[in-house]
């Protein structure tokens, strides 16, 4: 027969109702906190990946932070280089206005104020800043002004660096453009090589760009065509200065046509007089500052000496050739930034979902379910209950009440 | 015949009277912890022989006795033990427990809120705010692994002060056994027979179970009734009536761990945690060795793996002022701790070299001593043997290391000259068992092999179909009559046993430095005598020592201190990379210089400037890497003969933001536990480490609660008051005594017939 201690059976009973209260005040506590897991003891797996997913999320955070702030600094970017996109669009008419034959040297003279005050204004916009007070173009060294107005144009003081900024666990995203690349390094003349008017010359003879015809037998050696009038004919010869040798001599001279050799051709029109001639040279870079201060000398340069037409025009010409050239390096670059904020804004899609992907892992790994926890509160509840009122019940019975 | 009744009938009423008084005691003590239930024991009397029989005499009480199991009590005590060591530890673990893994005072936000300083500096390198901001964080970061190792270190404290109250009660219980086992020895021999004192018994069983609570007690009793307690692995603790004193001493190994010794008639024996294994002291020490200190560790190693990998990458780097990077945190260093019985004068130092080798262990190295190396010399020319038919001649050499097959031949004739060729070309294979070739050859008639490890050299020749003729072979090495075995230590290497803690692998070490488990070890001082200990704690104060260096923010190395460029005047077809510093640290003293490359065709460049060793010609690959004074750099495209690239300092360089971005994937890469976990998994590991210890201690000690109270239930089943029984006794015993009150009464009316006959 099995004895029961008195002594036993009250604290058995007593630490009973402990255990109850105990299940009851942790199950509150869960709900009170909202976290399943109190302590790591109470899930040690869990609670270790609930840490590597809070630093999940809160990388996911940075990454978002990280992002915003690209997308800050590439819209300034982006606006500043829409403003020079105007800017060139309007510099673009301006010297095209001066091609008008019925211009005299004063009118050219104030397209050339017009220009020189473009100048100053794209030296402002190349000189733009972000919020912060840093250089956008100045590569790495964005505390200093990136362009210097210099009578040639300007003088770049950043470096080529490019900022990059960690938009995703294996993106880096570039957020900074240099002013080098953006408007020093920008190929002149046709981009392979650039012709022009030899300073001597009279006649009212002018050349074109020209175009490669053959890549390879482009040699980037300096070239000219000299003619010389004789008796009413009018002959030239092509000669490779850089090697010194002569191409061909004597060809005849028809106004507008095809002049051709190593794999480039070119076409002089009008009238050359005897001894004027054309240059070639390899296609090198020049800022746009540079372009704009040529074509403002150029405009400024008066057309009473002969030959100075097809000098200005020629010259202009190539001006306008440089500005293109320019303008073509300005939308590349305007379209990768453009480029760049849209990824941005796929990658801050993506990190929104990541957030909530995150977010449902944490609540099932850490939180607590309310239903359950709340069931199994009232079930607690219930034991204790039954538990104390057993006790009270139980301890109650002693024969020395009938005794 | 009536004087026999009233005699009958008084015995009745004092063995009633005894049997309330017993209950009444019962009643009385129903509450008292440890006391067990008394019963009185009645026997007849012994009868009277007369003519008709045997009649009997009443009631004797022969003798109180106590409900009592003694193997009961035992499992109880071995149960309450077991219980109060889980207790013990789980009460401490749960304390840390609670601290790691809480979201406001945990590691992990910490860490996260640096590392997302360090992203806010990658975005606006030259902005005073986002620097100010991650000096501010390094601060927060280096306090919150301060706090968390604080919280260790009160701890410690904690064990040993409760260890020096543990210990006294040790000592007040033990000397209170002591004390009760004379009184018991005294009281039950002086005359009284087989009578036992029931309540003292009671009481000395109770300081046992006392004892169990404090430490896993063995309890063997004496014949003589007196109890003989044992700690753990038999030291003794009570014998007879004198007891020993423990003693809370500072730890010869680690004066930050106190020690108990056991203060015998002799010198005092070191009590190790094994010995005290059961029991709270129990649990404390196996919390501080397998919880505490651990963890520790693991903090230390996470602060010392981020200060030295944020270092290394932070010098490689330029600040704002122009300068190379300097150490941003400093973390406490390894430690090697001599022991205070040591004998010798030496010192060791240890250093990290390879975080993620490391581990959370402890080390202890034992200086064991100068190798007194066994010499087997051989003297008489080796005559060679002619095998038979079908025999094979296998000749092993065998140390304590392992065992080398020289040859195994198994037709033509051994010579000597094939025995030296076996040793020539076995070298390695010979020194790995730590056997040398010391002087000599074989054919020259002396050969001396000497064993590195202080073990004789045993030779076998084994034959694996018969035994003819190898006799000479055999004596020729080894233990034969023509050899000699000579002991010597000119020239021996030292030696030293290195103990792994976590997991207590011994390693073997031939000197200094070495290095195991990515922990360097060097002798920086002073010799070890043989028997010097040495505690090494790679990481334990790797927390505490962490502090941040720099205060300027102008201080923070985000920038690359070089820069690339591309000439204006190059073809459009090539670009540089910007260029990355070659990692690891420390910088090359030529990094800054400029280089220039000069491309002398499409396909290959020239380099020139000041550490590049300008070579001409290189062969260009597009997209390859090209290293010179330190640095990487990558030209792609279509390069033209005449392109120039440069290379140098990145002078002014305030917005580049290299560096810092290297700074910040730090945070992901997988530094520790062998390149497989980041900071961050390496902290997560700690908690779930933790955790699991909490748990196992939280559950197993729930599993041992109830176990030690089915125990109880079954002891108290046999020995405990229950006050129904003793309130049923009572009206028992009461009926009992008026039964016999009324055995006296009904002799006095006998007697009283007597009397009015003889009126």
């Amino acid at each position: 027969m099995m004895r029961i201690g008195t002594k036993f059976l009250f604290d058995q009973g007593m630490m009973e109702m402990q255990r109850q209260q105990a299940s009851v005040a942790r199950t509150q506590q869960q709900i009170s906190s909202g976290r399943r897991v109190l302590t790591p003891a109470d899930d040690p797996i869990a609670a270790a990946e609930t840490l590597r997913t809070a630093q999940a999320q809160d990388m996911n955070t940075q990454y978002e932070r990280n992002q915003t702030s690209a997308k800050n600094r590439l819209s300034i970017t982006e606006g500043t280089l829409t403003t020079i996109t105007d800017l060139y669009q309007q510099i673009r008419t301006s010297l095209i206005q001066t091609g008008n034959g019925s211009y005299a040297d004063q009118d050219r003279g104030a397209v050339a104020s017009a220009l020189l005050s473009n100048y100053q204004e794209l030296i402002g916009l190349a000189n733009a800043t972000d919020g912060g007070g840093n250089y956008l173009f100045a590569g790495n060294l964005e505390k200093s002004t990136p362009f210097s107005a210099t009578a040639a144009g300007a003088v770049y003081n950043g470096d080529q660096g490019q900022r990059l900024l960690q938009v995703a666990d294996s993106r880096q995203i570039a957020v900074g453009d240099n002013g080098s690349a953006l408007f020093e390094r920008i190929g002149t003349g046709n981009g392979v090589f650039v012709t022009a008017v030899a300073s001597g010359n009279s006649g009212s003879a002018g050349i074109d760009l020209g175009v490669v015809t053959n890549p390879a037998a482009v040699t980037g050696h300096n070239y000219r065509i000299a003619f010389s009038v004789a008796a009413g004919v009018t002959t030239y010869d092509v000669t490779d200065t850089t090697a010194a040798t002569t191409l061909s001599a004597g060809n005849a001279y028809t106004d507008g046509a095809a002049i051709s050799f190593d794999g480039m051709r070119v076409a002089v029109s009008a009238l050359p007089n005897n001894g004027d001639a054309f240059t070639l040279g390899p296609s090198t870079h020049q800022s746009i500052f540079a372009t704009l201060a040529n074509a403002i000398t150029l405009l400024q340069t008066s057309t009473a000496t002969p030959g100075a037409h097809p000098k200005l025009n020629v010259g202009l010409m190539q001006s306008l050739a440089n500005l293109d050239n320019a303008f073509e390096t300005l939308q590349t670059t305007h379209t990768e930034v453009g480029t760049r904020l849209a990824e941005l804004d796929t990658l801050s899609a993506v990190n929104a979902d990541m957030k909530v992907i995150y977010g449902e892992q944490q609540s099932r790994q850490g939180a607590v379910d309310y239903a359950s926890a709340i069931s199994d509160l009232t079930l607690g509840q219930m034991a204790l209950t039954a538990a104390q009122q057993s006790y009270a019940k139980v301890t109650k019975l002693t024969l020395f009440d009938f005794i | 015949m009536t004087s026999s009744i009233f005699g009958i009938g008084i015995s009745g009423l004092s063995a009633a009277q005894a049997g309330l008084l017993t209950a009444g005691h019962n009643i009385s003590n129903v509450n008292t912890q440890g006391y067990n239930r008394q019963e009185v024991v009645q026997t007849p009397a012994l009868p009277q022989y007369t003519g008709g029989g045997f009649f009997g005499r009443g009631v004797d009480v022969s003798e109180v006795r106590r409900a009592y199991d003694a193997l009961l009590e035992a499992q109880s005590w071995q149960a309450q033990a077991t219980a109060s060591h889980l207790d013990g530890f789980s009460k401490q673990i749960n304390r840390i427990d609670g601290v790691l893994a809480n979201p406001e005072v945990g590691l992990s936000p910490a860490l996260t809120a640096f590392f997302g300083s360090v992203h806010d500096v990658a975005a606006n390198p030259s902005d005073a705010a986002a620097r100010q901001g991650l000096l501010s964080q390094a601060q927060a970061l280096t306090g919150r692994f301060h706090q968390i190792d604080n919280q260790f270190e009160a701890q410690r404290n904690d064990v040993n002060s409760s260890m020096v109250a543990m210990v006294g009660q040790i000592n007040s219980i033990s000397s209170q056994i002591a004390d009760l086992n004379g009184q018991i020895v005294r009281l039950s021999s002086s005359g009284t027979g087989q009578q036992l004192p029931n309540d003292l018994l009671d009481k000395r069983d109770q300081l046992v179970s006392n004892l169990s609570k404090l430490v896993q007690a063995h309890v063997v009793r004496q014949d003589s009734g007196s109890y003989n307690v044992f700690l753990g692995s038999g030291q003794p603790l009570v014998l007879k009536d004198g007891a020993s004193l423990l003693k809370v001493v500072v730890g010869d190994e680690d004066p930050h761990k106190q020690q108990v010794v056991l203060q015998g008639a002799g010198t005092a024996i070191k009590m190790r945690a094994t010995d005290l294994a059961g029991g709270q002291l129990g649990g404390l020490l196996q919390f501080r060795d397998d919880a505490l200190d651990p963890a520790q560790n693991a903090l230390g190693r996470i602060a010392m793996a981020l200060a030295a990998s944020f270092n290394d990458q932070h010098k490689l780097g330029q600040d704002l002022s122009g300068r190379m990077g300097g150490n941003l945190f400093a973390a406490g260093t390894s430690q090697v701790l001599a022991n205070g019985l040591n004998t010798g004068s030496a010192l060791f130092g240890a250093t990290i070299t390879d975080y993620a080798a490391l581990t959370t262990s402890d080390y202890r190295m034992k200086y064991v001593g100068t190798f007194s190396a066994a010499t087997t010399s051989v003297s008489g020319a080796f005559t060679g043997i002619t095998l038979g038919a079908g025999e094979t001649y296998a000749m092993n050499i065998t140390t304590s290391l392992g065992t080398v097959n020289l040859f195994t031949q198994t037709n033509g004739v051994v010579t000597a000259a094939d025995i030296d060729q076996a040793l020539s070309t076995n070298t390695a294979a010979l020194a790995a068992i730590g056997v040398v070739q010391t002087a000599g050859s074989a054919a020259l008639g002396t050969l001396v092999l000497s064993d590195a490890a202080g073990n004789d050299i045993t030779t076998t020749v084994a034959n694996a179909t018969g035994a003819g003729g190898f006799a000479a072979v055999n004596s020729s090495f080894g233990s034969g009559s023509n050899s000699t075995a000579t002991r010597g230590t000119a020239g021996s290497p030292v030696h030293y046993d290195l103990t792994r803690l976590s997991d207590n692998t011994v390693t073997t070490l031939n000197g200094m430095p070495q290095t195991i488990d990515g922990v360097t070890l060097t002798l920086s001082s002073g010799t070890p005598a043989a028997g010097d200990s040495f505690l090494i704690q790679p990481t334990r104060i790797g927390a505490s020592g962490m502090a941040v260096l720099i205060s300027d923010i102008n201080r923070i190395a985000a920038a690359a201190p070089i820069r690339s460029s591309a000439s204006l005047n190059n073809s459009p077809g090539a670009t540089i990379s910007s260029g990355a510093v070659n990692t690891p640290g420390p910088a090359n003293a030529n990094l800054q210089n400029p280089v220039t490359i000069t491309f002398t065709s499409g396909a290959a460049f020239n380099v020139s400037g000041s550490g590049s060793g300008n070579p001409v010609g290189v062969a260009y690959t597009a997209g390859g890497n090209i290293s010179y004074n330190g640095w990487t750099v990558q030209i792609s495209g279509s390069p033209a003969a005449g392109d120039v690239f440069t290379i140098g300092p990145n002078t002014g360089g305030v917005g580049d933001n290299r560096n810092v971005l290297a700074l910040a994937a730090l945070q992901s890469k997988a530094m520790l536990v062998g390149g497989n976990a980041s900071l961050q998994s390496a902290y997560a590991q700690l908690v779930s480490e933790v955790g699991n210890q909490a748990q196992e201690a939280n559950v197993t000690g729930a599993a041992q609660n109830s176990l030690l109270a089915g125990v109880e239930e079954a002891r108290q089943s046999a020995s405990a008051v229950n006050l129904d029984e003793e309130a049923a006794n009572l009206m028992r015993y009461q009926q009992a005594y008026q039964a016999s009150g009324k055995i006296i009464a009904m002799a006095g009316q006998l007697f009283d017939t007597i009397l009015q006959l003889g009126r």
